[in-house]
């Protein structure tokens, strides 16, 4: 047994796009060492971030891990357009067929596991503690743990470029057999299964804590029916996290067993049953796009609320709709291969719970339609990305219910409707929210507002790009076009519409540098974006300018309640609850800072890096379990559980914020 | 794993209603977040067998010309194997009553009368009643102390759940001894993971389980010396074990407790997989 295992020089970059990929990260990663030493920051990253277990803090990294990731699977999409534009007729574009497999196999999986995913994760780490009146999660080292096994599936998924040269080459879902040691030998497969496997153990760490803060911590007098529609869906959400990750988790070591040892689950032969993964993993599959969903629906719920400037319409039809939508929603995971040949009866079955799921859909836009109706509109960009949103996912929406029609969804299965059918879900619905989230949000957590002209050209490109990017592919899928097509006939005459999609992507890219030019620009003005004076739409004009900065969109849940950004304890008093919109209620009593209070000392998590040691020893085990290397695996592997009886040992995880302190932080606050 | 933050209400808020029924939340007892936590763990782990399951239920059928369950079982071996394993369900409770007690005695306002409050030393076994339960001083600990030895002749609560932890842990061992022997006979006769999708799946099924009960063991080895040793101030285990915790308890904190009660469920847990295994691999694959 060779002490590295597979492991060659050969593994090293040799090919165009391995050295291109390795030459970029180790230029980022050189660009951030010298700067990080330049500015002597290495200290504060590592005490103030990395090791924090501050879910304010765990939420922006997971943001800019996200963020990263976005670029990567975006360069995928991009190459993905340009080789459908150029690869007609005689020309063979500018991929390899196999390459061209691979693109689009990572492309899938980056943006779901760790692009949207990990933004949402950011999200509810920012704002739900807020939001239901808590300090901290429920586990905030679970909360650590998670991020960092989240990090280290990403390193895992970008590792190929260095070392190994393959990914999958499968699809984003690696079906067998194709995804099986006898056609797909190297170690792509492996690299897929170990970072998603890892990945998604954060995920479902995850699910557990967002799961058990939401039941158990909320501040006194936040029933269930007063809780905002944000924490409704994150708890949706986490439900259907906490029940669909343990079957991918299964379905991935399975593939994984038949791999390594030879084992016969989904195999070709020996009694394997290919069908049987294709079951089980759309059986998370399906979950997974309303994990995905339904906190972008709660976002646009706050968000409508806010700028509407009226109370949510229907909140318990809205409650109501996201319980059914979570229960449905792992009622219909057949639809994912009506042509497999389950027959017509399992076929009808699905199709009609596929029909039915669009019903409390639909509440929800009409509820969202009737907060907006009579509603003093103010157009700030997170409305934008709402309106965006209402007209992009229920034209998406439509055409996904009519591929639940088992008989149009033989003809459509797997073609360009299909693929435009998801990404309008997942753009329109999914990023959007998003971005609304993101830049409704931002003045919270950073303490001053996005710029709001660039959001605007921004939200303009992204919209009018996905419409130009998108609808050729809606006609192409008509036509008969499939999906994955690395090159088609010139007699098809579809070259036009891909390079009407090519030119969307030009448009989405403005789009995507108005956001980054955004992001720059509100940095460097963050001064004077604290001064809204002037602006006819703002409705928070005659107010002081701290209660302007803590609440700069005459908000109405809870975490407007704090500073911009809110001291590590959130709530210096946890705030008494006595009904929805527990924020406007308190504005309206006249109660927005009580001045003589008695503070208590506050118990707050301490740092910790046993989060990273952990899930540095998780990706030692993945990476050596890829490359069999039996040493290094069980070095990975009691390395974790090591970790994990140390870390048993430790009665010390708290420190005490002595009371005095937390009136001289919450007096600073008070005199911005 | 986590103390829980404290969460209270400032006094002066104006008047608020205390009644349970218009809190949000439960009352904040000390592992209740945690305990409730572990269970939605566990019901996490009970999806992931239950895939196992699905599998199995797929697959039984295709043996590929190979030998059946029916030829391949030993029920006297499984029956074995569950008798031991119910056993080490029983002795794993009875550690968990030496637990409670020897906690009770710590402090009134444990862990475990949070979670627990029916397990009061006094109403255990019909101890004298008129023997103080409550309360820290010296002379109150003593005489529960006394209590303690007369009734069960054992010694402190700590060495009792040490002693039927390790009578679980020896089960277990042995549970697992003979299941790895069932594991080596099969592959020895060349019926291994390799030979028949039907043989991937049971032994992914029962050595999914038999990994989770390695795991349970290694834990329950871990928790006996975090009983011994009560956790010092400073990460490391106990260089110096500080004075016994005054009491009946030793190293039976609140913070160990907690885990103890984790533990516990955990190995319920597995026992009652245990029993779907026997049930659906080896009952319905031999008798028809």
């Amino acid at each position: 047994m060779n002490i590295f295992g597979k492991l060659t020089f050969a593994a090293l970059p040799h090919v165009w796009y391995t050295i291109a990929g390795t030459c970029f990260m180790a230029a980022m990663g050189v660009g951030v060492a010298v700067l990080l030493t330049y500015f002597k920051r290495w200290k504060w990253l590592w005490r103030e971030w990395l090791t924090s277990t501050d879910p304010k803090k765990i939420g922006i990294m997971y943001i800019v891990v996200a963020s990263l990731m976005f670029f990567r699977g975006a360069l995928d999409a991009a190459m993905i357009w340009v080789q459908q534009a150029l690869s007609t007729g005689a020309s063979r574009g500018i991929l390899t067929a196999d390459h061209f497999q691979q693109i689009f196999t990572a492309h899938g999986d980056i943006m779901i596991f760790f692009v949207t995913m990990g933004f949402l994760f950011g999200l509810m780490n920012l704002i739900l503690p807020l939001q239901i009146g808590a300090r901290d999660v429920a586990f905030p080292f679970l909360n650590t743990l998670s991020f960092w096994l989240y990090v280290a599936g990403a390193v895992l998924i970008n590792l190929f470029f260095v070392v190994g040269g393959d990914f999958a080459a499968t699809g984003w879902l690696a079906s067998p057999p194709l995804s099986e040691l006898q056609y797909n030998p190297g170690v792509g497969v492996d690299y897929w299964i170990w970072s998603l496997q890892i990945s998604g153990l954060g995920s479902l760490l995850s699910g557990i804590n967002f799961l058990v803060t939401i039941l158990k911590m909320r501040a006194p007098g936040m029933t269930l029916m007063k809780m905002p529609l944000f924490v409704w869906t994150s708890l949706c959400s986490m439900i259907l996290v906490i029940s669909a990750f343990p079957i991918l988790a299964a379905t991935i070591a399975l593939l994984f067993l038949d791999r390594f040892f030879g084992m016969h689950f989904f195999t070709a032969g020996f009694g394997g049953n290919a069908m049987m993964y294709v079951n089980l993993i759309w059986s998370w599959g399906h979950p997974e796009v309303y994990i995905l969903i339904l906190p972008a629906f709660g976002i646009f719920s706050e968000v409508v609320a806010t700028f509407s400037q009226k109370r949510l319409f229907g909140y318990a039809s809205m409650v109501g709709a996201a319980i059914i939508i979570t229960l449905l929603s792992v009622l219909v995971w057949l639809h994912h291969f009506f042509t497999m040949g389950a027959g017509a009866d399992v076929n009808a079955f699905f199709g009609i719970m596929t029909m039915i799921i669009a019903i409390p859909t639909g509440v929800q836009v009409f509820n969202w339609l009737a907060t907006m109706f009579r509603g003093r509109i103010i157009f700030a960009s997170p409305m934008y990305w709402f309106m965006g949103f209402i007209s992009t996912f229920t034209l998406g929406g439509m055409a996904g219910v009519l591929m639940g029609i088992p008989g149009a969804d033989f003809q459509l299965h797997n073609s360009l409707f299909l693929v435009a059918h998801f990404h309008t879900m997942i753009i329109g619905g999914a990023l959007f929210g998003i971005f609304a989230g993101i830049t409704y949000w931002f003045p919270k957590v950073m303490g001053f507002k996005l710029n709001e002209r660039l959001g605007k050209y921004a939200f303009w490109s992204w919209i009018i790009g996905f419409f130009t990017a998108f609808v050729p592919l809606y006609i192409l899928g008509f036509m008969g076009a499939t999906r994955r097509l690395d090159h088609y006939d010139a007699s098809t005459g579809w070259q036009p519409l891909f390079m009407i999609a090519a030119l969307g992507l030009g448009i989405i890219a403005c789009g995507a540098a108005f956001q980054i030019a955004q992001m720059i620009v509100s940095i460097k003005q963050r001064k004077q974006n604290i001064d809204t004076t002037g602006d006819p739409f703002d409705a928070t004009q005659g107010r002081s300018e701290r209660s302007r900065m803590s609440d700069p969109w005459s908000g109405r849940t809870l975490e407007w309640a704090t500073s911009s950004p809110p001291p590590v304890y959130n709530f210096a008093i946890i705030p008494e609850v006595r009904g929805r919109d527990a924020f406007w209620e308190a504005k309206k009593r006249g109660i927005e800072k009580s001045e003589k209070t008695r503070y208590e000392d506050i118990e707050m998590p301490k740092n910790t890096a046993m989060g990273i040691y952990l899930s540095g020893f998780a990706f030692l085990f993945g990476f050596a379990i890829v490359w069999h290397i039996l040493w290094l695996a069980l070095l990975g592997l009691f390395g974790a559980i090591a970790c994990i009886i140390v870390r048993s040992f430790d009665e010390e995880t708290e420190y005490v914020i002595p009371a005095a302190e937390v009136a001289k932080i919450e007096i600073a606050n008070s005199n911005l | 794993m986590n103390n829980p933050t404290s969460v209270v209400p400032a006094p002066d808020q104006g008047p608020s209603s205390t009644a349970i029924e218009d809190r949000g939340q439960a009352p904040a007892g000390i592992q209740d977040k945690t305990i409730f936590g572990f269970w939605v763990y566990l019901m996490t782990d009970l999806i992931v067998f239950a895939a196992l399951f699905a599998v199995y239920a797929v697959l039984r059928g295709n043996t590929f010309g190979g030998p059946s369950a029916r030829e391949l079982f030993s029920l006297p071996t499984a029956l074995t194997e569950t008798l031991i394993l119910l056993t080490s369900s029983f002795t794993c409770g009875l550690a968990m009553i030496a637990v409670h007690r020897g906690t009770q005695s710590e402090s009134p306002l444990s862990a475990s009368t949070a979670v627990f409050p029916a397990a009061r030393p006094s109403s255990f076994l019909g101890v004298d009643k008129a023997i103080p339960s409550s309360g820290f001083g010296p002379l109150a600990r003593k005489s529960r102390d006394v209590a303690t030895k007369r009734a069960f002749g054992l010694g402190s609560a700590k060495n009792q759940a040490i002693f039927w932890f390790g009578v679980t842990f020896a089960l277990g061992l042995a549970f697992l001894a003979l299941e790895l022997t069932e594991f080596s006979r099969l592959v020895a006769d060349g019926n291994s993971w390799q030979r028949s999708a039907f043989l991937s799946s049971f032994f992914t099924l029962v050595g999914t389980h038999g990994l989770h009960i390695a795991v349970g063991l290694l834990w329950m080895l871990v928790s006996m010396v975090q009983i011994w040793f009560r956790p010092v101030r400073h990460s490391l285990p106990g260089l110096h074990s500080s004075s016994d915790g005054g009491g009946d308890g030793g190293g039976l904190t609140p913070f160990v407790t907690s885990k103890l009660i984790r533990l516990s469920l955990f190995w319920h847990f597995l026992d009652i997989v245990w029993i779907f295994i026997f049930t659906i691999v080896y009952l319905m694959g031999t008798i028809r």
